[in-house]
């Protein structure tokens, strides 16, 4: 165990704290604008494998007809699906594995920047102590940039994000642009089981890192904004921007159709003292939505309109 | 991170590593200061922060309790990590809760004074001419009167100030993080001089025959004159930051650096003369004690070398060791991160535990069966 942690440090520690210490040493002490450049460069020495991901998806998604036919002929033979599956894999130059590269890659990078943070903006007169270990005797110029300055913009990025002014900002920036990665990352399912695995991803890992951040150093934040930044950029680049004008345009109709159905309602309340609350009128609205297509319903609903469970209120009273 | 709708089973995996892994950091606090205080001897009684958010005062003789007094502040900023000082019976030192601290012999609290915006103080104080100075991490060093607690003058750096000051003949002379090593009037707070050390300075000057004795974490160790601040010498043979303060005797000062080494420097060149290795950052100050040098080492031992570059023995107490060692006689005061602080006896073969009193036991007393050498 003592190996591997002399690896993890001389492999990916030591490199990260000496490079993000020289960076703030080069960018005129600036702690924030060290990580943003930190941020690019990683990001840029990964782009190959992001195109080759990207690509991989564009040919997954040209496959995904033939990958239902084939679902369809081989449902009842699990061996020979698979066995058509990679062929068809093969035929478009698919490697089932490739989405994986980039995760691989950067699973390491966003844990040993947690702790290279940790290391570079020591909190405690101990931790300053151990920085020093971590600092490349050959490198001058990094012990002359110690202590580093964590302050950026308002933000102190050695201290936790809920410690923060605007406690929630970096976590919905991260969890937001995460959702937008998502967006654009993903692709039609060809079942309805993948349909939920998407779904679930797609809300649950942008919403899962957004509660994670309070809790982490808002430098890592910080990183995990800029990074995703990036990926979509280079995503958008490479596979087009589609996802994004979808979503901008489901967002503007979310928009658009939430400004037309308030003057509704208001005209509504004030048109007679007789009718039930708007809430009441919801609720009646969508009990009839869910007796032709539930899943609709709840796209439709409101927000903040929850489906009270039968004779709740009554309890309640 | 993506996760490809080609792979719902390997997502899940994916997800279930990735929480783990984010769990398992998030799980480690950024930092929590022990502290790292010395002690200081005054007649029959020594004077320490513990790492348990205390203030101790404990019988040189027996390492028995006499009193405690416990910190103001925040539980999590309760740490002393600088070395107290002690005038007319009374002692003064900072705490990591921001707190300046005045004692009577008994315990009691003569005064204390939140100094600054209340930001940690890690290094301790130097009483001069009946001031008490003593620096903050807010960036400033502040002078108070010794008898009341009345600020005297402040004294602004440019980063914090977690040197413990040297006060000599109306000047104090401390480090700061901002590379700069300061010489300062007692009397008004005016500056005497200022040099640029090319790194942060923690360590306590070392005021020796008209000379300031200090290093930097640029890993270069100075000698500068007293008066105007010049350099006489500079020492570059380090690996590492010199943190802890230096020690002198006869013609060679030790000087202390966290690549693990003690260098023995002639005082007048300033050239190499030998060296003390150990196998961890040595952060405290060292200093000497029956014609040897001693110095505690964050691989939890005590290393002791003739003053003539001679043997080399250690006593392994086996926990880190970040303070600077206290001699008193032949006998060595060594606060430890177990929580413990020992007296150690010198003797021709190595050193002999006398005492040891840790602060985190109910009724902290002679260790007897737990020696550590």
């Amino acid at each position: 165990m003592e190996i591997l942690g002399e690896i993890w440090n001389g492999v990916i520690i030591r490199p990260m704290i000496n490079s993000l210490v020289l960076l703030y040493a080069v960018f005129f002490s600036n702690f924030g604008l060290a990580i943003i450049t930190f941020t690019v460069i990683i990001r840029a020495g990964m782009i190959p494998l992001s195109i080759k991901q990207s690509r991989s998806m564009k040919a997954m998604s040209a496959a995904q007809p033939k990958m239902k036919e084939l679902q369809e002929r081989y449902k009842n033979d699990r061996q020979k699906l698979s066995q058509e599956t990679m062929k068809l894999y093969r035929e478009h130059g698919i490697n089932p594995v490739g989405c994986l590269g980039p995760l691989v890659v950067q699973m390491p990078i966003f844990l040993g920047l947690f702790w290279a943070l940790r290391g570079t903006l020591p909190s405690t007169p101990e931790r300053l102590a151990d920085l020093s270990k971590h600092l490349y005797s050959w490198l001058p110029m990094v012990h002359e940039a110690v202590p580093l300055d964590g302050t950026f913009l308002f933000l102190d990025l050695a201290e936790y994000s809920s410690a923060n002014p605007l406690p929630f900002l970096l976590p919905v920036l991260v969890g937001v642009s995460m959702f937008v990665m998502q967006k654009m990352t993903t692709m039609p399912s060809t079942t309805p089981q993948q349909e939920s695995t998407n779904r679930m991803m797609l809300w649950l890992m942008p919403g899962m890192f957004g509660v994670f951040t309070l809790n982490f150093e808002a430098g890592l934040a910080l990183y995990w904004i800029v990074s995703n930044v990036v990926g979509i950029v280079i995503q958008g680049f490479v596979t087009g921007w589609a996802p994004l004008v979808d979503l901008a345009k489901s967002i503007v109709n979310f928009g658009r159709s939430a400004m037309t159905q308030k003057p509704a309602a208001e005209g509504a309340e004030d048109s007679s003292e007789e009718e039930p609350p708007a809430r009441e009128a919801d609720k009646d609205e969508n009990d009839r939505d869910d007796g032709q297509d539930g899943r609709r319903s709840n796209r439709n609903r409101p927000k903040g309109a929850r489906r009270r469970a039968p004779g709740r209120r009554n309890r309640r009273r | 991170m993506k996760f490809s709708p080609h792979a719902p089973t390997r997502s899940p995996l994916l997800l279930a590593l990735l929480v783990v892994g984010l769990l398992l950091s998030a799980c480690t606090r950024i930092g929590i200061p022990e502290g790292w205080s010395s002690p200081v001897v005054d007649g029959d009684t020594l004077y320490v922060g513990t790492m348990d958010g205390d203030f101790r005062a404990i019988e040189l003789e027996s390492g028995a309790k006499i009193w405690d007094f416990e910190l103001e502040g925040e539980e999590d900023r309760r740490a002393v990590y600088g070395r107290p000082a002690v005038l007319d019976g009374k002692v003064y030192f900072g705490g990591y809760d921001g707190v300046m601290y005045a004692l009577t012999q008994d315990g009691g609290s003569l005064w204390d004074r939140e100094v600054g915006d209340v930001s940690p103080m890690v290094g301790g104080p130097a009483v001069e001419d009946g001031v008490v100075m003593i620096g903050s991490s807010d960036g400033t060093f502040y002078a108070f009167d010794a008898g009341d607690g009345s600020l005297e003058w402040t004294f602004p750096t440019g980063n914090r100030v977690w040197s413990t000051p040297a006060a000599q003949d109306g000047v104090v002379y401390f480090g700061s993080l901002d590379h700069n090593v300061y010489a300062v009037n007692v009397s008004d707070g005016s500056e005497k001089w200022r040099f640029d050390a090319r790194g942060g300075v923690t360590a306590r000057p070392l005021l020796h025959d008209g000379r300031v004795y200090v290093g930097s974490f640029a890993s270069a160790f100075y000698a500068l004159d007293a008066e105007t601040g010049a350099v006489v010498w500079r020492f570059d043979g380090a690996d590492s930051w010199f943190w802890g303060g230096a020690a002198a005797s006869g013609d060679l000062v030790f000087a202390p650096s966290l690549d693990g080494v003690v260098y023995a420097l002639d005082r007048l060149s300033g050239e190499l003369v030998w060296t003390l290795p150990t196998r961890g950052p040595v952060i405290g100050a060292p200093t000497v004690v029956a014609g040897r040098l001693a110095a505690g080492s964050s691989d939890g031992r005590v290393w002791l070398r003739d003053l003539d570059g001679g043997d080399v023995r250690s006593c392994d107490i086996g926990s880190r060791i970040r303070s600077s060692i206290t001699a008193h006689g032949d006998v060595l005061l060594v606060a430890v991160t177990d929580h413990s602080l020992r007296a150690l006896a010198v003797t021709p073969s190595g050193a002999d535990e006398k005492w040891a009193h840790f602060s985190n036991r109910g009724n902290p007393l002679a260790s007897g069966e737990e020696k550590a050498c």
